[in-house]
């Protein structure tokens, strides 16, 4: 899966903790990087972080939308960013996580996700 | 003789003069190059102290991550290993952002590390600075590294600092944990100095709401809020989705008070069920225009997001007729809003937004081809919509802007 967040530790810790789990992660910090990562793995999932630069999260999950029609997404935003999950929903968001988030949590949803 | 005297001597002062001259330029501009010089050499000492530091902090995430996000594995043998390679600060700095981001077993396991490495006290002694930057840091620091230690600092901090700044750093800190008496603090102090700003309030509500919900309502009923303030409050168990919010909303939806009535729709969009719909339908005709805007963008997050259907066909029929009337309403805010909900209605909704987008209104065939623009459509439809969206020339240009208003602004 790949995982679209700027923030270096976050997106280390959300990394380690899939790969924990015995996922396969790869992070990109903005909107090409991720780009270039989900053509060439074509992930079964993708993590993202509404409040990605260059372009943003929601930009993002929408171009995403266009050509991976059926992939699954998980976003995560701010406690203030919650009227945006119906606009996110709406292009793949199948979970929402707000920061702090647990680890176990993330896992659950993911194997929720993946069937696995 | 007396004149060449006076010519040869005026001479002389000039030339003495000239010379006076040169040497100032000559030291200021020698002043200047030196100047520049420090400049330069502290810009690149400093950029090079960043590069080093932002090195160590990123090698310490990198090594540290795997061990903080799992409690089977011993951490504090890692912080040690971590400490020696990238020294205390890039190590303090990693485990104090790893606790702020994550929660659960693995934030205690961390708040212990950073006890054990002294961090905690060195933040402590920050918050006795008579430096008030030096106590914000301080307090801002201690937020993020939980326990009881720092519980204890932070709520007098957020009680008796005489500075704004650090009481506000102090109470966001004892809000990260959700532990009573810090909440309850947190709230005493907020009310003490409630924030000028209404971003900051704003904020406060939101983190008070995700923590504790519970503390939130108790707060609102205790009616020690104004109305305005009793609206962010709710909007923030809205968005924190607080069931225990939604009799309060559905009372506020009644009140006499337009605003406090959208926020009450917007609530109950949020946390309602299929028993809300006649409630929320209601409002898509109510007389203040900013209330049929949120009716709108409730429908909008129950038919989407919320997967929440109306309670019976009659009453979905009933909700996509109304919200086709409101295509052409004479707010841009309501067009949009019910556009976007139309959207989510199914192939009924669908279908009313291609009627639309075929009108002679050009306000309803904008709002429409903006919402069809980001709605989920097969490729027949998709190819329908780019005919219609061309086929207006300056219509295409509208629904271009409109998606990226909507995209912007919520209601």
């Amino acid at each position: 899966m790949v995982v679209a967040e700027d923030n270096f530790l976050t997106s280390h810790l959300i990394v380690a903790t899939l790969e924990k789990a015995g996922y396969r992660a790869v992070a990109g910090r903005d909107g090409d990087e991720v780009w270039r990562l989900v053509d060439r793995h074509r992930p079964r999932l993708l993590i993202v972080n509404l409040n990605l630069s260059r372009p943003s999260g929601m930009e993002l999950l929408r171009a995403i939308r266009k050509e991976h029609v059926k992939m699954p997404a998980i976003v995560f935003l701010a406690p203030s960013q919650a009227d945006l999950k119906p606009q996110a929903a709406g292009l793949g968001a199948e979970a929402f996580f707000e920061s702090p988030f647990e680890p176990a949590a993330l896992v659950a949803e993911v194997e929720r996700l993946t069937g696995e | 003789m007396g004149d060449l005297d006076l010519i040869s001597s005026s001479y002389a002062l000039t030339k003495q003069g000239v010379f006076y001259v040169a040497v100032a330029v000559i030291v200021l501009l020698a002043i200047a190059i030196l100047l520049s010089a420090i400049v330069m050499i502290h810009h690149l000492w400093s950029d090079r102290d960043r590069r080093r530091n932002r090195e160590r902090f990123e090698g310490a995430a990198s090594f540290l991550a795997p061990f903080l996000v799992t409690t089977d594995e011993e951490l504090s043998a890692s912080v040690a290993r971590a400490r020696a390679k990238y020294g205390d600060r890039a190590v303090g700095l990693v485990l104090r952002r790893a606790r702020f981001d994550l929660k659960g077993e693995v934030a205690g396991k961390i708040t212990d590390c950073l006890l054990e490495m002294g961090a905690i006290d060195e933040l402590i002694r920050e918050t006795k600075s008579r430096r008030d930057w030096r106590r914000v840091g301080g307090a801002r620091g201690l937020g993020e590294c939980g326990g009881e230690k720092t519980r204890a600092v932070l709520m007098d901090l957020a009680m008796n600092d005489p500075i704004g700044d650090v009481r506000r750093a102090a109470r966001e800190g004892l809000l990260t944990e959700g532990h009573p008496q810090a909440t309850q603090v947190a709230i005493d102090s907020f009310l003490q100095d409630l924030p000028r700003r209404a971003g900051w309030r704003r904020s406060f509500y939101a983190r008070l709401a995700s923590v504790s919900s519970a503390d939130l309502l108790d707060l609102i009923r205790s009616r020690q809020l104004s109305s305005g303030e009793e609206k962010l409050a709710l909007e923030a168990l809205g968005d924190a989705g607080a069931i225990g919010a939604l009799p309060l909303a559905i009372a506020a939806t009644r009140s006499r008070e337009p605003e406090l009535r959208a926020t009450g729709i917007r609530v109950a969009g949020k946390l309602g069920g299929n028993s809300e719909f006649p409630l929320i339908l209601r409002s898509l005709e109510d007389d203040a225009w900013f209330v049929r805007a949120a009716g709108a963008r409730a429908l909008e997050w129950m038919l989407g997001s919320r997967r929440i259907e109306a309670p019976d066909p009659d009453v979905q029929g009933y909700a996509t007729k109304l919200l086709g009337a409101r295509l052409d309403d004479g707010s841009w805010w309501v067009r949009a809003n019910a556009a976007r909900a139309l959207a989510r209605a199914g192939e009924e909704g669908i279908s009313v937004l291609f009627r639309a987008a075929e009108a002679h209104d050009r306000y309803a065939r904008d709002a429409a081809l903006a919402a069809l623009a980001m709605a989920n459509l097969d490729s027949a439809r998709q190819m329908r919509l780019r005919l219609l969206a061309g086929a207006g020339g300056a219509t295409e240009a509208a629904a271009t802007r409109a998606a990226a208003r909507a995209r912007e602004v919520p209601a």
